[in-house]
């Protein structure tokens, strides 16, 4: 019913909102598409790599993210996502999923048809533009993550993982700017940066020492947003309209 | 073969400045520091900085000995 698309896919409605100019009878497109929910826990998995799927899942609440393995077991996690977000869009058009998806939280999801939404952007180009932007923007953020795993120091590149994924919850409409605390673990920030969980501790105690962030029993939280900046000299421009 | 082991106090602004060089064969084999109180259930342990041995990569575990770690150079590392 429209209503309640309006209601539950109200998330994906204003991400893509900031991605294109949405008039009332694309917002209502959206809000008619066909989904089914479902309430996942902390560490499913979402999609397998290898496996084929029907439907995208939108994240409604909660957090999740894409990630590779190596076959001895190495994890790398390659973005993470929120309220909003089409977890695995690229399988309208390409169905076997190259990576996993997993909850990094308690979530709940919207499992729409693919076809619902390939129709969706061909019959409304102002939405279409929106989904490929976001195409788009994903892989700006995936090239910054190159960059930030292979040529920041350890400091720099947890400071510039960390400031992103603030910078996004903002933009999501998910937190105020000031002193929250990550709904990330050590373990999780480790493997979105390539380094050890060990190392990981040691950084998140030079940033504490910088006075960007406070860790408490083992989670982050954020008290200076600005110096966490200066620190990764992050420059959003890269997240275009993720920010 | 067996490794030997030679103290020494890491250059690093973190609390993890105990440390150890581990030989094999007369050669700087690795590096391994004991972890602070900072890590929490993992302090006390071995942490793996550095191995030199072919390219090999530190692994991500930590060790609750020196000779634990012995025996993962001796069963499990995997030299390329």
């Amino acid at each position: 019913m429209a209503a309640d698309g309006y209601d539950v896919l109200g998330p994906l409605i204003r991400k893509l909102e900031r991605l294109a100019e949405l008039n009332d009878a694309d917002r209502r497109v959206v809000a008619g598409l066909p989904f089914t929910m479902e309430d996942v826990r902390k560490h499913d998995y979402l999609v397998r790599e290898g496996e084929e799927a029907a439907h995208c899942a939108v994240l409604i609440t909660g957090y999740a993210c894409r990630h590779k393995t190596t076959r001895s077991g190495g994890r790398q996690i390659v973005s993470f996502h929120m309220s909003g977000d089409i977890l695995n869009l690229q399988q309208v058009l390409l169905p076997r999923a190259d990576h996993h998806v997993q909850a990094t939280t308690d979530a709940t999801v919207a499992w729409v048809p693919s076809p619902a939404l390939k129709t969706m952007a061909s019959d409304r180009p102002t939405i279409g533009e929106a989904l490929w932007r976001d195409t788009l923007i994903d892989a700006s953020i995936f090239r910054e993550w190159v960059l930030n795993v292979g040529r920041r120091n350890s400091t720099a590149r947890v400071a510039h993982m960390l400031c992103e994924f603030t910078t996004r919850m903002e933009a999501a409409g998910l937190e105020t700017p000031q002193s929250f605390y990550l709904p990330l673990s050590q373990e999780q920030i480790a493997d979105a940066t390539g380094l050890s969980a060990v190392h990981v501790n040691r950084t998140l105690h030079a940033l504490q020492a910088q006075g960007a962030i406070v860790v408490q029993r083992g989670q982050v939280r954020v008290v200076d947003p600005e110096r966490m900046r200066g620190i990764a000299e992050f420059d959003p421009a890269y997240l275009q309209a993720a920010a | 073969m067996r490794l030997s082991f030679r103290p020494v106090i890491l250059d690093m602004s973190f609390d993890d400045q105990e440390a150890v060089l581990a030989f094999r064969e007369e050669r700087l084999f690795g590096v391994l520091s004991h972890l602070s109180g900072i890590h929490g259930e993992s302090a006390g342990k071995w942490y793996v900085e550095v191995v030199f041995a072919n390219l090999t990569e530190p692994p991500r575990t930590t060790f609750a000995t020196l000779e634990e770690f012995e025996q993962w150079v001796e069963n499990d590392m995997q030299e390329l």
